[in-house]
Parts: C-alpha cells; structure tokens; sequence
C-alpha cells in the first residue's frame, strides 16, 4: 500500500497527499507509456501497442465518467430512499429494483438498440449509451451503499445536531453526511472498482475500449494467450492504482486512525 | 439581587411511550440565573423531560414554554429555542469525525455564523477555563448558554 511508504513524522494529510499525488501520476504516466512499454514486447503484442494503450484510455475514460455520474446517481436515489416523501421513495425503490434485477449487458444493449426506437429522435453514439447504461447500473449499487452509510450514522448524532439549534441541511452536511460517506467509502470503492472491470461490457455494443481491442487482436492472430493475458494486467494495472486512490481518501477522513 | 425569573416552565406534562407513562403530569420551572438539579431513579423520566424541553421527544399533553413562547413543532420557533437552550446527552454524541476544536465552534460558525477564526479563538479561550476549574461533569443536563457565545 502506498500510504505506508511516507515517512512516520508525515501527518496524515501528508501522507494521504502524497498518495493521491503520486497515484494519479503514475496512472498518467502509467497511461502514457502503456504504448511504449508494450511495443517492446513479441508479437502480436508489440506490433498492436498503440490499440492496447488508446483502448485502455477509453476504459478508464468510460469508468471516470459513468463512476462520477453513477456517484451523484446514487447518492440522489440513495437521499430519496430515505425521504419522508412516499412518492420519492417509491420512484428510488423502483429504480434500484430494476436495475439490480437484470444484468447489466441486456441493459447496455436496452440503451443502444431499445432506447432510440422507444424515444425517436434519441440516437445515442456508442460510447454516449454505454455511459448511460453502466452510470445507471452504478447507481443503483452506489445508492445502497450510500443508504447503508446514511442508516449507519446513530440517530444520537442527529439529535446532538438538532438540539445545538442546527438547521436542516447544517444537520445534514456537517454532520450526518460526512460520517454517512466515510462508512460508505469501501463499498463505493469495490463498486467503482467492479464498475472498471464491467466497462468491458460496452464492447457488445462496439465501443473500442481494451477488451474490445484484445478480442479483435486475438481473432486476428490466434493467440488468445498473449492478447487476452495483456488484457488482463492493463486491468489489474488500472484497478491497482484506483485502490491506492481509493486508500489515500479513506485514510484522509479516518479521523480516529482505525486503518493502519 | 435581582427576583429570579422562570425561563423555561412546564405545565402538567405527560409523556409515555406506549402503554409506559414515563412523565406524569410534571410541573415546574427553572429560573435565570439558578442552577437546578433533577434527582430521581433510573428510568424515572429527567433525560425524557430534558429531551421534551428540547422537542427532541414531543411531550402528548401539557405544555412548556421558554420565556413565554411554547415549545412546539414550528421549525423556526424552535430553531431559536435551541439556540438559547441546550443540552448534553447521556452518551455525549460527539461528533468523531471533526475535531475537538471543530466540536466547539460548529455551533456557534453555523448557528450565530460567527467567523471561524472569532469562534477558534473564544473555543481556546473557554477551554482553557475549564480545564482550570475542577471537572464539572453531569449526566445530563440542560442550561442557558448566551454567558458562552458571543
């Protein structure tokens, strides 16, 4: 883990800092060079570098935007499954049932191919319907763990909030909020993370992203061993550094200094 | 000295939670400038009482009132009524995932919005006075608090 690499006299901020910084500039760096690296590999590898890199830019591209969308997503369904209007936590109900209920895939062709004959005028291209679908599919999972957070914060806080004479939405940013998103950090993160992994999805729809480019390479070839294996560790190379990502804020808002 | 003034009286409050009546017809009033104490076994009722002074557990029947005006269910009444009475709860709910500091000033930056940095330096200030006197710790207890916020 990279937080445990900063010196012991670093304060916490420092150290999450660090982290975060030098995360993010390995993923960049990690992204640039991607294509370099892989040319000096044999063939068919090296002579497809450059497909394996822009396909992994488009998967993480892919992820940060529907991860983001999927977070607001569920963050909102999350608030409305908790409101104390009916209605709202009916329409959230719905959603989370619908989504969780059918695999993701049939949800990623839905966008594609259903969603323009159902609302004409509505042609999505192909990366535009592969956001759609997977942000919708993440918030639905996002939404149940940001509700577990909210639902975790002991209504003790709530009350202590209150009885200073905070109003409403101060009882809700400064005080349940904060705690709410710290407990649901982990899960969000194992969610964004199998978001990652999914993304691969969209290939069926024809979105040219790294498990996309790995299948056309090895149907060209015939060497699914070589093509699939790179697949593989591009993955495990972009999941690595999101959890580090990931680490460096949970270790930011771990106030009390329960992760070691 | 001044007559003592009733601040926040209750008037023949009852609360129960189910077929458990914990506030029977309880009457009485704190003055300004008095410290009172409320004495009973466990489960007799003084943090229910504290917590129908603060709305925090609406009381069925009779009324309390703080400096005249009823505690009720109005948001912004009680937002003010809240402002000038407070309390500590049994198991103190801090908030953990703030500082000791932050604890402090939350309050008065976001209730009385007063500047962060007006609001660190008298937190110091209160805190260094307390640590002086003897620890002064109650289980519960509710009092005025404008003698603390600027």
């Amino acid at each position: 883990m990279l937080v445990a690499l900063w010196p012991e006299r670093w304060s916490r901020q420092q150290r999450s800092n660090a982290t975060l910084v030098s995360a993010l500039v390995l993923m960049v760096l990690a992204l640039s060079v991607l294509g370099q690296l892989l040319s000096f590999l044999p063939e068919p590898i090296g002579s497809n570098a450059q497909a394996f890199a822009a396909g992994a830019r488009t998967t993480l591209w892919l992820t940060l935007v529907s991860g983001t969308l999927g977070l607001l997503l569920g963050t909102c369904a999350a608030l409305a499954r908790t409101a104390r209007w009916r209605a709202l936590r009916w329409v959230a109900s719905f959603y989370i049932w619908a989504i969780r209920g059918t695999p993701l895939l049939v949800q990623i062709l839905f966008v594609y191919f259903a969603l323009p004959a159902l609302v004409p005028g509505l042609n999505l291209p192909d990366f535009a319907a592969a956001v759609v679908a997977l942000s919708l599919n993440v918030g639905a999972y996002n939404s149940e763990s940001v509700r577990a957070g909210l639902l975790a914060v002991p209504r003790g806080q709530t009350e202590a909030a209150r009885a200073l004479g905070l109003g409403r939405l101060h009882v809700f940013f400064d005080v349940v909020f904060p705690q709410a998103f710290k407990i649901a950090l982990p899960p969000l993160v194992s969610n964004f993370v199998a978001l990652l992994k999914d993304s691969s999805l969209a290939y069926a729809i024809g979105v040219v992203e790294l498990t996309n480019v790995g299948n056309r390479i090895q149907s060209a070839t015939f060497q699914p061993i070589a093509t699939l294996s790179t697949v593989a560790v591009t993955y495990l190379l972009l999941t690595t550094l999101v959890t580090q990502i990931s680490n460096a804020i949970e270790y930011r808002f771990d106030v009390e200094g329960r992760v070691k | 000295m001044s007559t003592p003034q009733a601040f926040i009286v209750a008037d023949h409050v009852c609360k129960s939670f189910g077929a458990h009546q914990v506030l029977c017809d309880v009457s009485t009033h704190f003055n300004t400038g008095e410290v009172t104490v409320i004495i009973g076994a466990s489960g007799s009722g003084k943090s229910t009482l504290l917590r129908a002074i603060n709305r925090l557990e609406p009381h069925d029947s009779g009324s309390i009132t703080i400096e005249g005006v009823p505690v009720s269910d109005d948001i912004a009444t009680l937002q003010k009524q809240r402002c000038d009475v407070g309390m500590v709860f049994q198991q103190f709910n801090l908030f953990g995932h703030l500082s000791v500091l932050d604890n402090i000033t939350l309050a008065p930056r976001r209730v009385r919005h007063t500047a962060r940095a007006q609001a660190n330096a008298s937190a110091c200030m209160s805190m260094r006075t307390s640590t002086r006197g003897s620890s002064r710790a109650a289980s519960s207890s509710a009092w005025p608090l404008p003698a603390l916020w600027p």
